[in-house]
């Protein structure tokens, strides 16, 4: 059965410990759409932390990176490289070049979202070097399932929580406050259509839509074998609660994916059995 | 003297290929059977790929077809035999993002591989990465500056495209799925549904809602960098592409002809200037505005649209000139919006200066009077005095 891997929004992580068997950070300035950002000196102190209590740790530089930010890239991967990371989430290539170039051995985990969708792609990602695909949210169990049996690239699929569905470089909400004149301090807003609300993060880097509901796969978790992890992620989570589910899903039980539920009231399954709409014509 | 880019239109259909090419692009890009990111579009099928290849070699231009969709497990099986089949139509290149379709292509065909503007390229080391897959071309993101674009083309020996003209999505290419969710729409598969243009009301952390004059909408302004073309020239981009494989061939025609007036005469002339009088017919012809988005640095409030949805469908493009009797002084003209006696036109073509007139006489197929032609594609003859031609467009005198 599949690891856990927690993103946490906060520093301290020890409440989690006793269940999860991985962590998730984002680096300022580097990655987007994570609910905890940390810096390298904190990435030392979680180093130790982890081989102390035998975890992983995995740091995501998951932005799109420009020019300007391929030095401090270089040297970032060097210094995680140097301090034994065990992974790196990735979606700009520019990663995968610069590992190659510098001869690093630090794990890569192919990240790009809404790319990685098929096993052909994944193989030929883990053919270039990399350990780890994080796997779509928009598709489905069955094409996870399929995934699995026809690459031999570790897996990580994204398990429970709010879904990142849009990310730009534009800041489309400070724009909105600024063309009408408008004050508001937030770090998150929402936006609503009929009955739904999507929160938006619109910091340094750009914007950032989540899904307006939770995603719960806890029975597809159950039945996921041979994946490596899945993700848990706590972003608009409230801390208690989160540490809850973790525990839940740590626990194993068929019955918890109701109680779950019960306990958030704004959960779905995502894509895990709903296609989205495209037709493949006969050539 | 500058070396002259390609300047790189869409074509929806074989029509708008033909006019595309007649208005002065250099190439076209257009979608396939199958496997493309406009899957409401018509698309091509492979007679017509053929034939559009045809026409454009015979003018020595180029004809790219996207093959740009993100795959999933169960389309994986189509993509050699289709790929093969895109070869034998003679396409010039085949433009892609998934990276089991340029795997394929290099093993099984001799296709030329241009990357897509989906897999959102900023920077040099990517760039060096796809040089060494063997991909041709680049098609950089959209969200890159002048000096961006111009160290990636000093750092690698690899042909740039950027896009110069049309819509822009405002997320980075290939990281949004908001059609996905809001509509069960693949926006990676040619579903997108342009959530980006809705509007939705803007709530605060603790979700009450800000009230501004209009609904809070994510739309950016449309992409134009007709004042920047001899920067784009100056730093050695390869190729301009104007965006819109959904475009009319009016608009097709329109924005192709300005932007091969002002590319032939930086060209040839160091010290060239456009007339700013092109500047209002582009806008009018998408009845967007746009503006130089990321090139000129301008990722603020001015390159967001806060119209909802309200654009007016533009109604300017009257007709296509099939023939011309030069003894009579009769244009035979194909209708596609509705015009009448007394109107102040334009006739306007690749060839064709433009010819400006009040339509006196109008006349059916049968050689009756008309006063109005309001028949979708109705055939009919206007009295024009100088020469026009075949594919020569006519539209409404708005300046």
């Amino acid at each position: 059965m599949a690891k856990l891997m927690v993103i946490p929004s906060q520093e301290d992580i020890s409440d989690f410990m006793n269940y999860a068997d991985a962590f998730l950070f984002g680096i300022e300035k580097m990655s987007v759409h994570m609910p905890f950002y940390i810096s390298i000196k904190q990435v030392k102190k979680y180093v130790k932390e982890m081989k102390k209590s035998k975890k992983k740790l995995f740091i995501a530089l998951n932005k799109n990176m420009q020019n300007e930010d391929l030095k401090n890239l270089e040297s970032l991967l060097i210094q995680l490289d140097n301090l034994d990371v065990d992974g790196i989430f990735y979606y700009d290539v520019a990663v995968l070049n610069i590992k190659k170039r510098l001869d690093l051995q630090i794990p890569l985990v192919w990240s790009a979202e809404h790319l990685t969708t098929n096993y052909a792609t994944i193989q030929f990602w883990k053919n270039q070097g990399i350990d780890y695909t994080y796997i779509s949210s928009e598709i489905t169990l069955r094409e996870i399932l399929e995934i699995r049996e026809h690459t031999n690239c570790k897996l990580i699929v994204p398990i429970f929580g709010y879904l990142p569905i849009f990310v730009s470089k534009r800041h489309t909400v400070k724009n909105y406050l600024k063309k009408f004149r408008l004050q508001n301090s937030s770090n998150i807003h929402y936006l609503r259509l009929k009955e739904e609300e999507y929160p938006i993060i619109d910091d340094e880097l750009g914007s950032t839509i989540y899904s307006a509901h939770i995603l719960n796969g806890y029975h597809e978790y159950l039945v996921l074998d041979d994946i490596e992890y899945v993700t848990l992620n706590s972003f608009e989570i409230p801390n208690e609660k989160f540490l809850k589910i973790v525990k839940m899903y740590f626990e194993k039980n068929p019955n918890h994916e109701k109680r779950i539920n019960q306990m958030l009231l704004n959960t779905n399954k995502g894509f895990l059995h709903k296609e989205t709409i495209y037709k493949v014509k006969k050539i | 003297m500058i070396k002259k880019p390609e300047l790189l239109a869409p074509a929806g259909d074989l029509e708008r290929l033909k006019y595309a090419i007649h208005y002065g692009a250099d190439a076209v890009y257009i979608g396939g059977p199958i496997l493309g990111l406009r899957a409401n579009a018509i698309n091509f099928s492979f007679e017509d790929i053929k034939e559009g290849v045809k026409f454009a070699h015979r003018y020595h231009k180029k004809v790219y077809v996207t093959v740009n969709i993100v795959l999933h497990n169960k389309e994986i099986d189509f993509v050699i035999e289709y790929l093969k089949k895109l070869e034998e139509c003679q396409i010039d290149a085949i433009i892609v993002s998934d990276l089991t379709i340029i795997e394929f292509a290099k093993k099984y065909t001799n296709l030329e591989i241009h990357l897509s503007t989906q897999a959102s390229i900023m920077n040099v080391e990517a760039c060096k990465f796809y040089k060494q897959l063997g991909v041709t071309r680049i098609v950089l993101a959209r969200e890159l500056s002048k000096e961006e674009i111009q160290k990636i083309i000093e750092e690698v020996d690899i042909e740039i495209e950027c896009f110069i003209h049309g819509a822009m999505c405002s997320s980075i290419s290939g990281r949004c799925v908001l059609s996905n969710f809001l509509t069960n729409r693949d926006s990676n598969r040619g579903g997108c549904s342009q959530i980006c243009r809705w509007d939705f009301k803007l709530l605060d952390e603790n979700k009450k809602q800000i009230e501004g004059q209009k609904d809070f909408t994510l739309c950016a302004k449309d992409l134009s960098l007709l004042a920047y073309i001899k920067d784009m020239m100056d730093i050695g981009i390869t190729s301009f592409k104007i965006e819109g494989r959904m475009r009319s061939i009016y608009y097709i025609a329109t924005i192709v002809g300005v932007y091969r007036k002002v590319i032939d005469g930086y060209s040839n002339d160091p010290k060239y200037q456009y007339d700013p009088a092109y500047e209002k017919v582009l806008r009018n012809c998408a009845n967007r505005d746009a503006v130089g988005q990321f090139f000129n640095h301008k990722n603020d409030v001015s390159c967001q649209y806060y119209n909802g949805r309200e654009e007016i469908s533009n109604q300017d493009f009257l007709g296509i000139v099939l023939d011309y009797n030069p003894i009579t002084q009769l244009a035979t003209i194909e209708q596609r919006n509705y015009f009448k006696e007394q109107d102040q036109v334009e006739i306007f073509g690749p060839n064709t200066q433009l010819v400006s007139l009040k339509l006196k006489e109008i006349y059916d197929e049968n050689q009756n009077r008309l006063k109005i032609v309001c028949h979708p594609r109705e055939i009919v003859q206007i009295k024009v005095e100088s020469k026009v031609e075949p594919y020569d467009l006519m539209r409404i005198k708005k300046f």
